[in-house]
């Protein structure tokens, strides 16, 4: 077991014109004293996903996505409350999400100290790599800083897990890592984040066929979390061949950014191709893709999720926020 | 081709794919096919399940393995192999992210992206082939040397540079390999920025004229290779690209390569290794240019016991020493684990009063069914001796006895649940559900061994079955998460499926399952048979399973078996002995039935247990 010193959570990609800073995390009711110009959430079925945007003081832009499927439990209720605060509800799914995180961030970065909060409680996983893809590559001249917040939703006991088709991926285009000659791909190793769904990363890392694997841990808000994740990932945390096990602290995704970023440099330096197979909770999938950004093109963010429809589970939040600062200033003021 | 030193050899347990061909080839030991690839410069496909030693045949036959390999039959192989064998590997790592590249970018121009990064990854592997023959230093292991002067390679580099979109100033083999790495990732960063959102139309058609897409393999290759041969004095010597996994490339190079590319340079062949299941229509190659098919087998019974034993002594080795135990001979396999349960015992009598006597006897009083089979075959005066009619159909339904009676002495039909009985235990029943495969046995070992005291001593049989269990239900239970390749049409590439409706769609988990469900009911059921089914003959038309079928074949949780009939394409599949236990079967081979009728016939014993939340249900020991 191995935690990241708190002091290490400020780490920059290598273009020197990205940072991380923590964002402390606080309850939901705090929420009223953060001022953004800019805010992106979702309309999804599940209630936390309005839950951060009721919280925060009307921004000047505000747009909510919706989903295409999944039109149940809570999802009516958000939307008409999005709609309401005046938020656009929008339904830019799929491959028209993208194009409109994009166009958000460049218009919110053409003014300096314009403030922008992203939440991803809800968001799918492609959507949050969206969003990190835009941040990553926004123009030279960008001014920005982007809060990335997640309200953790309260615990629940899991479900047996259902048997399944897993879909392997990549996350997203961006992410697949450096292409290179099958035959040249050095000692690949998973960095894996576990989740408390059953057997679900172990038949992952079964089929991806790595040499070796590092767990992710996550420690939540709530201490019941963690004994669910162990239980769930037991077989493959006792097996002959156990991975090295990292905890890192929900509430501070920076603190996991540090983390990952050090594993990845630590092995990139031993010749090994690191990769990060993001389950477990929605802000993991943010980390990730943040780790995998500042080491862009050398480290491919994977997806396992179901060919099956999963059932939609109305998570509601458990009043907390956590989050993350990301910080892009124009390439002259890095520069001096 | 089994090596008996786990850490070596084609089932050892570092992954062929990655390891250098000097690592390939300690402890190679050939088997028939090797030689019917090596002995040839057609075009061949080997054709194989997961783990079987496809890639190491492959890179068996570049020159950087033949002269390291240390072997009484290493000199056939230097004078049989007289092509130079340039070994490119696709797998599922790669294919990933090509298939995410391609679903992001307008469907016109993905085929063009795919041939390109073929183009380039086998280009380097020329390279790299021709880089690894040069210079002759007089060692006899050296193979097919050739002397390639600084100003030649320069020159060579020079002729190709433009075909192979490098630099005029690449003056080695070295930089052009090494280039062809560059051009890959180049295109990689190419494809990302056409998959970029929000890009118009204009900005795509811009990006796609990029020259790096303008690659013509089979010209760039046929280049290089009557260069490199017009200067080492060899007009005429065959060059073969040494394909793995093939049905991991993209659909525009699996095209070119199942037919425009045969026949048309003597010098460029090409051997490819596929998975039994993948499209085998699309290879047929050209009339006059056919694929010729190389099976490769699994090993036979004893070698995978010999290797099973190896790898399992290497752990109780690795085990004894925790004990500080540092001596040179640890207890053998057998030592710990003794016999298994279903093994014909040492006395092997059928006499009155005898272990199998009073087996037969017990299960006669409490299974009607097994009663009246008992009556028919043996007669109402019992067993007497070897003499007594029926005495080896006895014999033989033994293990199919004590197996009926452990559990029916558990007091429960095949719904109850319970702890799987020591019938389990033991060295036979150990290899058998290893399976041969280094990840199984390294499981199952590790769990035995916890409950070792170390020296001379024995895992106890109760011990040894709960240890089995818990890795038979993780391993099983493994498959309620893993994925299937599946093909939209014999000419795609295999991929992941996108995700979509497929609710209906049976998932591997649901299918060993319900042949699980299925032999169960064939074996504890009424009627007592000693000629059980264990096998299926893959009859379903449906792609959808098939390709479930061959996912799990590839996972190891179906073994194919040689088909019953004449029919040659025939296949079928048996569960993997691991799932034994779980589904109360005999860890053995039974005669083959329909896969069709098994699914079917198992669907309503299935519904019975569904359980309340409607999800596929555990059987029963299944966790």
């Amino acid at each position: 077991m191995a935690s990241a010193e708190r002091s290490a959570a400020l780490v920059s990609g290598p273009e020197q014109r990205l940072a991380l800073r923590p964002w402390a995390a606080r309850k939901l009711d705090d929420l009223g004293e953060l001022q953004y110009h800019t805010v992106l959430a979702s309309v999804g079925y599940e209630p936390r996903s309005s839950a951060i945007a009721r919280m925060l003081p009307r921004p000047r832009v505000g747009v909510a996505v919706g989903f295409e499927t999944h039109r149940e439990h809570a999802y009516d209720d958000n939307a008409r409350w999005y709609d309401e605060a005046h938020y656009n509800v929008s339904d830019d799914w799929g491959e028209a999400f993208p194009p409109l995180v994009r166009r958000l961030l460049t218009e919110a970065a053409q003014e300096p100290g314009r403030r922008v909060a992203v939440d991803i409680s809800s968001m799918e996983r492609p959507r949050i790599a969206a969003v990190v893809h835009s941040l990553a590559t926004l123009s030279r001249q960008a001014d920005l800083e982007v809060d990335l917040l997640y309200a953790p939703a309260q615990f629940r006991p899991p479900g047996d897990l259902p048997s399944g088709t897993l879909s392997l991926t990549c996350v997203s285009a961006f992410f697949i890592g450096r292409l290179q000659s099958a035959s040249e791909l050095a000692d690949p190793v998973a960095l894996v984040g576990l989740g408390y769904e059953p057997y679900k990363a172990a038949g992952a890392l079964q089929s991806l066929e790595v040499d070796r694997a590092v767990a992710l841990v996550p420690e939540g808000f709530d201490e019941r979390f963690l004994p669910e994740v162990l239980e769930a990932n037991k077989g493959l945390l006792a097996g002959p061949d156990p991975p090295d096990q990292l905890r890192y602290p929900v509430a501070d995704p920076a603190e996991c950014v540090a983390l990952l970023d050090g594993q990845i440099h630590a092995l990139r330096a031993r010749g090994a191709t690191p990769l990060l197979l993001p389950l477990g909770p929605k802000i993991f999938t943010a980390n990730a893709c943040l780790a995998a950004a500042m080491h862009h093109p050398h480290v491919a963010v994977w997806r396992a999720s179901f060919l099956e429809r999963e059932d939609a589970v109305p998570h509601h939040p458990d009043g907390n926020v956590c989050g993350v600062t990301f910080t892009r200033r124009p390439a002259e003021q890095w520069d001096e | 081709m089994l090596a008996t030193d786990p850490d070596k050899g084609p089932y050892s347990r570092f992954n062929a794919r990655r390891a250098t061909p000097a690592q390939v080839a300690t402890g190679f030991v050939p088997p028939d096919e090797y030689w019917e690839l090596a002995s040839s410069t057609d075009p061949q496909l080997l054709i194989g399940p997961r783990g079987i030693g496809k890639t190491t045949l492959l890179k068996m036959l570049m020159t950087e393995a033949l002269e390291v390999w240390d072997h009484e039959q290493a000199p056939r192989a230097h004078r049989e192999v007289r092509f130079t064998g340039a070994f490119v590997a696709a797998d599922k790592m790669w294919a990933g992210q090509l298939d995410q590249l391609e679903i992001e970018i307008p469907a016109e121009h993905r085929s063009r992206f795919g041939v390109a990064a073929f183009s380039y990854m086998a280009l380097g592997a020329l390279a790299r082939a021709g880089l690894a023959r040069i210079g002759k230093s007089g060692d006899e292991r050296e193979h097919d040397r050739v002397e390639l002067s600084v100003a030649q390679q320069e020159e060579l580099a020079a002729m190709v540079a433009d075909s192979w979109h490098a630099p005029a100033s690449i003056a080695t083999m070295s930089g052009l390999e090494d280039q062809m790495g560059i051009n890959l990732a180049a295109l990689g960063t190419l494809m990302q920025h056409v998959a970029t959102p929000g890009l118009t139309p204009t900005e795509i058609k811009t990006a796609v004229q990029d020259p790096l897409l303008e690659i013509d393999f089979f010209t760039a290759a046929s280049l290089f290779i009557d260069l490199f041969n017009k200067a080492v004095g060899q007009r005429d010597h065959p060059w073969v690209i040494l394909i793995d996994e093939f049905e991991f490339l993209p659909d525009g190079s699996q095209r070119q390569l199942g037919g425009a590319f045969q026949g048309r340079n003597p010098r460029l062949s090409f051997k490819m290794s596929i998975a039994p299941y993948t499209g085998r229509r699309s290879f047929a190659g050209t009339p006059l240019n056919d694929w010729l098919p190389v099976h490769l087998s699994r090993p036979r019974r004893e070698q995978a016991d010999h290797f099973s034993d190896a790898l399992i002594q290497r752990q109780i080795a690795d085990r004894a020493r925790t004990f500080g135990d540092r001596s040179e001979a640890s207890p053998t396999p057998q030592a710990i684990f003794r016999e298994g349960g279903f093994e014909a015992r040492e006395e092997d009598s059928y006499a009155p009063g005898s272990e199998n006597d009073k087996d037969a006897a017990a299960l006669a009083a409490i299974d009607t069914d097994f009663k009246r089979w008992f009556e028919e075959k043996i007669g109402a005066g019992g067993m007497r001796g070897p003499d007594t009619p029926g005495y080896n159909e006895l014999r033989k339904a033994m293990p199919l006895i004590r197996l009926r009676l452990a559990y029916l002495r558990e007091g429960g039909g095949p719904g109850s649940p319970h702890r799987i009985p020591e019938l389990y235990a033991g060295i036979h029943n150990i290899r058998a559900m290893g399976e041969g495969n280094p990840r199984w046995l390294k499981a199952l070992t590790h769990a035995l061994l916890e409950r070792w005291e170390g020296g001379q001593k024995i895992v106890p049989r109760d011990q040894q079955a709960r240890a089995i269990q818990s890795t038979a239900e993780e391993l099983y239970n493994t498959l309620k998460a893993v994925p299937i390749e599946h093909r939209v049409s014999d000419t795609d590439s295999v991929q992941t499926p996108a995700p979509g409706p497929g609710d209906d769609r049976i998932s591997p988990f649901q299918l060993i399952t319900r042949l699980g469900i299925f032999l169960r009911e064939q074996t504890h059921g009424e009627a007592f048979r000693t000629n059980q089914p264990g096998a299926f003959k893959i009859d379903v038309e449906d792609p959808w399973v098939q390709d479930v079928v061959h996912s799990l074949v590839f996972l190891g949780a179906l073994v194919y078996e040689d088909a019953e009939g004449s029919d040659p394409d025939a296949e079928a599949v048996r569960l993997a002995h691991m799932w034994a236990p779980i589904f109360r079967l005999l860890p053995r081979k039974g005669r083959e039935r329909s896969l069709r009728v098994a699914l079917e016939r198992s669907a309503p014993a299935l519904k019975r247990r569904h359980s309340a939340s409607g999800q596929v249900p555990f059987p029963e020991g299944g966790g």
